[in-house]
């Protein structure tokens, strides 16, 4: 084949130049230490590790959130573990408070001691997380949820409760509504009934009937039961209207005539948590003995009169003779100060009232408390296996883009070397060939 | 004698000639396009005795030039598609560095927002985790716009290129009219013989004009060399020259067309599709086919981001209560107000990113997709139609003088409109305008979660104040089946995996005021539907066992600071598939993998390009070494010619001094 002299220099320029620009890539590549420049050195690759960075960033942000869920969660756990500390240490000193030995100076100190818990309790109630917004308060973080005192407790805070994504599709719950924790601690079921007992003769478990422990006569507690349950809970005589529930009556029967059973009437009045004051059930005086009065959503049979010499009777009544009647609630804080105010105003009826009271409830409280200690107990572990599986996750990214992008240094650095020689290689017998030429030999 | 010393001279002559071409071909062993000159010598007509033919000397029959048309059009043809590759290559490495970039690239913008959101989702009630978020969203719409500006920039550099070939096109038409002249005039006055440097001249000019465009050119017998380009379209003929002109598209202002001036004062649109090769054509494949792609694949992201944003927005309530206004600003499809035709985006997950042409077919109109050439009638009086996502009806009367086909670019401008409406981050919508309150009267464990509202209509009763004012009301459970007061509608719900909804269960009856609830079999959870009065409508799960006569109160949100529902669902837009909808209505892609579809498609064009181009040039060398084979001069060759016809004339020199000393001697006889 004929080779002209253009093709000579235009030959090994070319081949020059290609391989100075093979070198220059792979100075790049090593000094970036990647392996694509552009999208289209290899655009599978490419397109692979945006995926990729894309998925690794996104865990990223779980893990974060994870945090979050994990710090909210804590401070719930901290403020739980304070309120079932509080209510187990109630129910001890209520079962001292059961000793007979006590005297009245006891008792009170013990229900000193329990109104000051009771305001401990309100405020964990009532704490703030580090932002200032309220824990307990559901949807409604800048209100206070709990307000008032022993006298009386309302919500102002909602239902709502937060999640946080954890995962694609794990939401997980980080809040509880105080409502949740503390104004349902027991169901008030009006529809339920029970056989009544010698210690417990009311028809339903939230009703509770006791006889005073100075009273005379030998009779049992009165039977109670739920008045209308088909009545809507709106209704002011309804026993499902949370109005009638939490409240605490005591049933005087005096004789008019000391010793004249014909002169016996019962009277019925209803002791204020807090400050024990008593007030008189409107219609409730003069009421016979041996019927059923109704009143605020429940029944009570007021016991009849019977002489003691009566033999068939179970019990009598005499003048002077005290019965306490109590309607729990739903309510943690209501039913506490139901049984503080029992202890505290021991006059009339004596504290075993109060005393059995305050432990049935306060274990519904402690069992309520502990459900919810229980289910995020087990959403704390759950954050710390997906935090694991997350971190994991995160190093199987890592590696993957890594070796879809990053320069394999040795293989590098050799064809660096590589294309070194060759292009002085190309360069030095750039300058041979060319300086071959039959004029050099013309004179 | 006589004879000897004219034959000397013949050869003498000869011997010069043949070195001024040696040396002229020495001189031009570097110019461009030089085919070497031969001379060829033939012998002079002998002449006759009686003895026999008597020769007389040589004379020079030609100077030609070594030329193959053969080679030299392979030549231009690789050089062509390889100049095509090459423009296309330069054009589109630009878009692909601008893409995958990862610091400047759209992906890191994306993924702060989504992580202001979370964050939000995490502390609602906190001001400066909502300022964050606003500040993350400016920095996304910002990102869309600096790049769809970049996108502008790289398409206002393609039209001035196209311009600047355009304007050299038609320098070298002129310049080989020309020549064109010359050589005629040069071969008239020669006598037919080749006008060998003229010939070369035209022909680099051929290859340079070659290299802009795709070329046909045929010689004519005179000399003269025709060019046409296209399908056909006469470019020069002989000495006439016809100019190339950019003028506006008549379908869409923002971008030039090639066009023709004929010889009668008018202009003639070249259809694209017809130049092809070359320069112009690799900018015109470049703009059609990558550069208008990239921009409104990136408009159909910027669009379905932030419609879908706000519609999600506008379900929620703010930090004051009240409903959540359009988070992103977003002008709805351009269009040119005498376009005399409107267009609204009906579905996110069906649009595709493709510009459309509604052209008229007898009698009627229709729809063009510009990409896949799907064609369907517009139906109806006035004429409308919905396809792809998009709804499109034209106006009634249609204005005057209206031309067709009409062009719409649904998504070619999002990327540059997009901006965030709000700036106050009081105004993050967060919260859900409903909650739900399940009083501590209930008996059973029904417990009511995961409220999900579709509608807002009717929720809000000032269309100024727009706090949620709805009437509370209660849903109430008895005896297996869920009832609702009069004026509302409840119905059940299940997930339909073919198109990606929650769709009414075809089991239960809609409308009336019952449907069914099985404690038993659905205490794991059931999803409801429910529609108030006014339009709004929420779904909500009931899951537990309620006892008889249990209520679920409904009701607007009051104050709620900490609700952080919405926040989470903005946060789930991120993972959620939202385009390119199946054939079944299911969408496939999330945000972010149709932005890495976009790359993947910008980098695999670029590689092709890329390998294309190579290729081409490995074919030009091969083109060139041949033709250069034939054509090219070899300096040693050259050498040994100069020291042959020196000989030559050396030896004819002498033969010259011997016919002069024979004449001396025939003088020196008569002495």
């Amino acid at each position: 084949m004929r080779i002209s002299t253009s093709m000579i220099y235009q030959k090994g320029l070319q081949s020059i130049q290609q391989q100075t620009a093979d070198m220059v890539r792979t100075q790049q590549q090593v000094s970036t230490g990647r392996r694509i420049l552009t999208p289209a050195d290899d655009p599978i690759a490419a397109a692979r590790a945006l995926e990729l960075g894309q998925s690794k960033a996104v865990n990223t942000q779980f893990g974060l959130n994870l945090g979050y869920a994990d710090d909210n969660l804590k401070l719930l756990e901290s403020k739980l573990v304070g309120v079932g500390d509080i209510l187990q240490y109630t129910r001890e000193r209520a079962v001292q408070a059961g000793n007979g030995a006590m005297s009245d100076e006891d008792l009170r100190y013990i229900a000193t001691d329990l109104k000051s818990q009771f305001d401990a309790m309100l405020s964990l109630a009532n704490s703030q997380n580090g932002q200032g917004e309220y824990v307990f308060s559901g949807y409604k973080a800048g209100v206070k949820p709990f307000d008032g005192g022993m006298t009386g407790i309302t919500y102002a805070g909602d239902q709502g409760g937060r999640t946080i994504q954890v995962s694609a599709s794990r939401f997980m719950p980080v809040s509880l509504a105080g409502d949740q924790v503390f104004d349902r601690t027991r169901i008030i079921d009006v529809n339920a009934t029970r056989t009544p007992t010698d210690e417990k003769p009311t028809t339903n478990d939230a009703l509770y009937s006791f006889k005073g422990n100075n009273n005379q006569g030998t009779g049992g507690a009165p039977l109670v039961h739920f008045g209308d349950t088909t009545l809507p809970p709106d209704d002011p005589d309804s026993p499902r209207n949370p109005d009638n529930q939490g409240r605490r009556y005591i049933i005087a029967y005096r004789e008019t005539t000391p010793g004249d059973p014909a002169t016996g009437a019962y009277s019925i009045e209803e002791v204020l948590p807090g400050d024990g004051g008593r007030v008189p059930v409107p219609g409730a005086v003069g009421l016979v003995p041996g019927t059923t009065h109704s009143f605020n959503g429940i029944e009570i049979e007021l016991p009849a009169h019977v002489p003691a010499t009566n033999p068939e009777d179970p019990g009598s009544i005499e003048d002077g003779d005290n019965f306490e009647v109590m309607v729990a609630s739903s309510n943690m804080f209501t039913n506490y100060a139901l049984a503080v105010t029992a202890f505290d105003d021991h006059t009339g009826v004596g504290p075993a009232g109060g005393v059995a009271f305050a432990l049935e409830n306060l274990d519904f409280a402690i069992e309520n408390v502990l459900k919810f200690r229980a289910q995020i107990g087990s959403q704390m572990v759950e954050t710390e296996q997906l935090q694991n599986l997350g971190d994991d996750l995160d190093l199987q990214y890592a590696t993957a883009i890594s070796r879809l992008e990053d320069v394999d240094y040795a293989k590098a650095i050799t064809d660096l070397t590589r294309q070194q020689t060759f292009l002085q290689a190309a360069q030095q017998s750039f300058m041979r060939v060319t300086g071959l030429s039959l004029f050099n030999f013309l004179n | 004698m006589a004879g000897m010393l004219n034959i000397g001279l013949t050869g003498l002559n000869a011997a010069q000639l043949q070195l001024n071409t040696t040396s002229h071909n020495i001189s031009n062993a570097g110019t461009v396009g030089y085919s070497r000159q031969t001379v060829s010598q033939t012998t002079n007509v002998p002449q006759f005795s009686g003895a026999g033919f008597f020769g007389q000397g040589t004379r020079i029959a030609s100077v030609t030039r070594e030329y193959s048309q053969f080679l030299e059009n392979q030549v231009l043809s690789a050089d062509n598609r390889r100049s095509e590759y090459a423009a296309y290559g330069a054009q589109i490495a630009q878009i692909n560095n601008l893409l995958a970039d990862p610091t400047v690239g759209l992906s890191p913008a994306v993924q702060e927002f989504f992580a202001g959101v979370q964050e939000v989702s995490a502390n609602p009630a906190s001001v400066p985790a909502r300022q964050s978020l606003i500040s993350a969203a400016q920095a996304l719409a910002s990102r869309f716009n600096v790049m769809d500006a970049r996108l502008n920039e790289i398409r206002d550099g393609v039209e001035g290129e196209i311009e600047a070939t355009v304007a050299s096109i038609n320098l070298y038409a002129r310049e080989l009219a020309e020549i064109n002249q010359r050589i005629v005039v040069a071969q008239a006055a020669g006598a037919g013989l080749p006008a060998n440097d003229l010939l070369d001249q035209r022909n680099v000019l051929l290859s340079e004009l070659n290299k802009l465009v795709k070329t046909t050119a045929i010689e004519e017998r005179d000399g003269q060399l025709n060019v046409f380009i296209g399908s056909g379209q006469p470019l020069v003929l002989g000495q006439t020259v016809s100019t190339l002109t950019t003028i506006t598209s008549s379908t869409d202002p923002t971008r030039q067309a090639i066009a023709m001036q004929t010889p009668g004062g008018g202009v003639v649109t070249l259809p694209e599709r017809l130049l092809t090769g070359g320069q112009l054509g690799g900018l015109l494949s470049f703009r059609r086919d990558s550069l208008d792609q990239a921009q409104n694949q990136l408009g159909l992201l910027a669009l379905s981001l932030a419609t879908e944003f706000n519609r999600v927005h506008e379900l929620g309530v703010d930090l004051d209560n009240m409903l959540g206004g359009p988070f992103f600003r977003l002008p709805g499809v351009v269009t040119r107000p005498d376009q005399g035709l409107t267009v609204e985006i009906s579905s996110i997950s069906e649009l595709t990113g493709a510009d459309y042409e509604i052209r008229e077919t007898g009698g009627g109109f229709e729809l063009v997709n510009l990409a896949s050439g799907r064609r369907e009638n517009l139906a109806g009086t006035p004429p409308a139609i919905d396809l792809e996502g998009l709804s499109i009806t034209l106006d009634d009367p249609l204005p005057a003088g209206l031309e067709f086909p009409i062009l719409i670019q649904p998504t070619r401008f999002a990327a540059r409109d997009i901006g965030v409406a709000i700036n106050d981050p009081r105004k993050v919508a967060a919260g859900s305008p409903v909650t739900v309150n399940t009083p501590v009267t209930n008996t059973g464990t029904g417990e009511i979660g995961s409220i999900l509202v579709n509608n807002v209509a009717g929720i809000a009763s000032d269309p100024v104040l727009r706090l949620p004012d709805f009437a509370n009301f209660a849903v109430e459970y008895d005896s297996g089946e869920i009832n609702v007061p009069a004026g509302y509608q409840i119905e059940r719900v299940h997930f339909d995996t073919s198109s990606g909804q929650w769709v009414t269960d075809t089991n239960y009856a809609s409308g009336g005021t019952a449907t069914e609830y099985s404690p038993a079999s659905d205490s794991a959870g059931a999803r409801f539907r429910l529609t108030g009065p006014g339009g709004y409508e929420f779904d909500f799960e009931l899951s537990g066992s309620p006892k008889d006569e249990d209520v679920f109160r409904f009701g607007p949100s009051e104050a709620g600071i900490a609700d952080n529902r919405n926040a989470a669902r903005l946060g789930a837009l991120q993972t959620d598939k939202t385009m390119f909808a199946s054939s079944g209505g299911a969408p496939t892609a999330t945000f972010q993998s149709v932005y890495s579809q976009l790359v993947s498609k910008v980098g695999n064009k670029t590689r092709e390009v890329q390998a294309g181009e190579k290729a081409q040039e490995t074919l030009l060398r091969q083109a060139s070494d041949a033709r250069d084979a034939l054509s090219g001069v070899n300096l040693d060759e050259e050498a040994a010619n100069l020291i042959r016809f020196q000989q030559a004339y050396q030896a004819s020199a002498r033969v010259m001094s011997i016919a002069q000393r024979l004449f001396d001697e025939v003088v020196s006889l008569g002495r």
